[in-house]
């Protein structure tokens, strides 16, 4: 035995904290960043860029161990290697392989970063997607003039690391109106063999999405909030229209509290329509998707629901019942709060690249399987990529939804996975 | 690119149908083929699949004919074994199928089910004390043994094990119980599996003390 050192290890955010007891091979909690850039990809290139740019995530090379009480990350000497998309994309690749919880693959021009939730969320995912295509830029077209180094934040590796939710705990706001959830519509159908997820990524300008969404007197994410819930309905039988659609919205906590982590921080907003009571056109979904946004978008509403989130991991008694009771626990507490949703959405927001590698990337997507429906939006200079994955065979509600984009004269392209092929 | 004219959208890859309706794409004017946009994976035939439901039927074909043989000649209700038998056997199999990616974890778990299992039966076959005289203190002292090479010969990181040596050692101590409060009549088995352990131990704590201790801090953090 040589007489190593004390590896380091991390305690996992609060918002890490659920995904474990909850992560399954039907939702692995795992998503993905995807560049594609002009040229095929070289691995040995990308794997010099992933070795850079993994000295900038130091924290990003660890293990998910089970403690007596919690989860925690430890520290791994494991280094990543990058390799040729070979699985079904988000597959439970931290479990099998006892490995780190990322992955770095290629596939043509496209380069794809795997994360397991509970390691980070969307805003440091995208940090470590950038970086590592930067220095992959960097190496293949040395000409360029950027430092890498700006792409990252400004903070040390104990400032990326931290648990900014414990930062930001207490204080808890007054007159904070409580709404409860009712039961959401849920989503039904024959699913894919194997986990597998239908993947429909349809991209169209930025620009043109945002003049219609002006037009309508929305933002972007409530417009495509709008379209789905729209899409849904259509799907709807007359009994199902008693129960209203909800869709879940992650919203960047970093927006309201200072933080540089790279670790989880974000909150849920629930955005509610109900068919029968509300009214069926889009200009009535448009008008309570804006006003659940503007109830739930506010310090003391994010603060409050930050506060009542942590209560869970800082009451005493909870902390020293044995992790697989709290696993049973978690697991009951999830599977109750899944029943108020019927589709996720997530907008990661615009992607900014230096200038002068910006020709080089042709664009950014990301999306995440889950056991229900989910839309994910990211945008790169005027290139704005939706993308919707969904576990049914039935691709009606994707085609409502997309249909629903090109109704309203925007060239949409869409790029799909064919699960025909694989059966 | 294809377009699909009821979508009323532009298509990527090599779809020949839209992949959002299914209606027939329209090639285009500057038709060069395209590239798969994902890779191929077929699903996975698993290999064992027929061999466990061949287990599964074999043993729902053991117990119904045990029952049945036992119920037409009468006498002594031996098939009750034969169903605990398949369900013991079941239950090594499945806890070894799950715990199958991490050996240490499976040995430890198996550990529990063959000591808690040979005191059941040691139990329902009136008790002679088989299970606490033998079967505990050699199956302990024999998992101990293993684990301490296994981490050898698979150059397990020293933080991967530590906590499975432990929780071994400490099971390894149990036996002193046994022989204090007179439960078991035969000692040596019991008195070595002890030994065995506190030497571990003593090891363990002169060699990766430091280890040791940071491993059962963040194991046991609050
Ligand atoms: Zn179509």
């Amino acid at each position: 035995m040589i007489d190593s050192q004390p590896k380091a290890w991390y305690k996992l955010d609060n918002a890490a904290k659920i995904f474990p007891p909850t992560s399954s091979k039907s939702d692995t909690k795992v998503f993905r960043f995807s560049c594609e850039l002009n040229d095929a990809i070289d691995p040995a290139t990308l794997q010099s860029a992933l070795d850079a740019a993994i000295d900038d995530f130091a924290g990003f090379r660890c293990t998910l161990k089970r403690g007596m009480f919690w989860y925690y990350l430890e520290q791994s000497d494991i280094m990543p290697r990058v390799h040729e998309e070979d699985t079904p994309p988000c597959s439970m690749f931290y479990l099998e392989r006892k490995g780190l919880l990322f992955e770095v693959t290629w596939y043509g021009k496209r380069i794809n970063v795997e994360i397991y939730h509970a390691l980070t969320d969307g805003t440091g995912a995208v940090q470590f997607i950038k970086t590592i295509v930067a220095h992959y830029l960097k190496i293949t077209h040395p000409e360029t003039q950027f430092d890498v180094g700006e792409i990252d934040y400004d903070a040390s590796d104990t400032q990326k690391m931290n648990d900014s939710f414990n930062k930001y705990y207490g204080n808890e706001p007054k007159h904070v109106k409580r709404t409860k959830m009712p039961t959401a519509h849920k989503l039904r159908g024959a699913k894919e063999p194997e986990w597998r997820f239908n993947i429909i990524e349809g991209t169209l300008s930025v620009s043109n999405f945002l003049r219609e969404a002006h037009n309508l007197d929305a933002t972007m994410t409530t417009l495509v909030t709008a379209l789905l819930m729209q899409a849904i309905f259509g799907e709807m039988s007359v009994r199902e229209r008693k129960r209203p659609v909800i869709i879940t919205v992650p919203v960047n906590l970093r927006n309201y509290f200072d933080s540089k982590s790279n670790r989880n921080f974000f909150g849920m907003m629930y955005i509610k329509h109900d068919f029968n009571r509300d009214g069926t056109t889009l200009t009535d979904i448009i008008a309570s998707v804006k006003a659940c946004f503007a109830e739930q978008l506010n310090p003391d509403y994010v603060r409050h629901r930050m506060n009542k989130m942590l209560a869970f991991e800082h009451n005493p008694f909870i902390r020293i019942v044995p992790l697989s009771l709290k696993n049973i626990v978690m697991k009951s507490v999830y599977h109750m709060s899944v029943r108020m949703v019927t589709a996720q959405l997530s907008n990661i927001g615009k992607i900014t690249m230096p200038s002068e590698v910006k020709p080089l990337i042709n664009k950014f997507s990301l999306f995440t399987p889950t056991e229900r429906a989910q839309v994910c939006i990211c945008s790169y200079e005027d290139t704005l990529t939706i993308t919707f994955t969904s576990p049914f065979v039935s691709k009606d509600v994707q085609c409502r939804f997309f249909r629903g984009l090109a109704d309203m004269g925007l060239a949409v392209e869409i790029t799909a996975n064919d699960l025909s092929k694989q059966k | 690119m294809k377009s699909c004219k009821k979508c009323n959208v532009s298509v990527n890859g090599s779809f020949a149908r839209c992949p959002l309706c299914q209606h027939a794409l329209t090639p285009d004017t500057d038709s060069k083929t395209q590239d798969m946009t994902y890779p191929f994976v077929p699903l996975i035939k698993h290999k064992h699949i027929f061999l466990y439901r061949m287990l599964q039927l074999c043993s729902f074909a053991a117990v119904v004919i045990a029952i049945a043989v036992n119920y037409v000649l009468g006498g002594h209700r031996w098939s009750l074994f034969a169903v605990a038998g398949v369900a013991c056997m079941w239950l090594g199999l499945i806890v070894g199928v799950r715990k199958r990616h991490n050996i240490l974890k499976n040995l430890a778990y198996q550990m529990n089910i063959v000591c808690l299992l040979a005191v059941w039966w040691d139990l329902f076959t009136g008790w002679r004390g088989w299970s606490i005289d033998y079967v505990i203190p050699i199956t302990f002292m024999s998992v101990i043994a293993a684990t301490t090479i296994l981490v050898r010969v698979l150059k397990v990181q020293t933080d991967d094990f530590i906590i499975y040596l432990v929780l071994l050692i400490f099971y390894g101590i149990i036996p002193s119980v046994f022989i204090v409060t007179g439960l078991c009549t035969i000692t040596i088995p019991s008195m070595s599996c002890v030994a065995v352990s506190l030497i571990s131990l003593a090891a363990l704590l002169i060699f990766e003390g430091r280890n040791m201790a940071a491993e059962l801090r963040r194991r046991f953090h609050l």
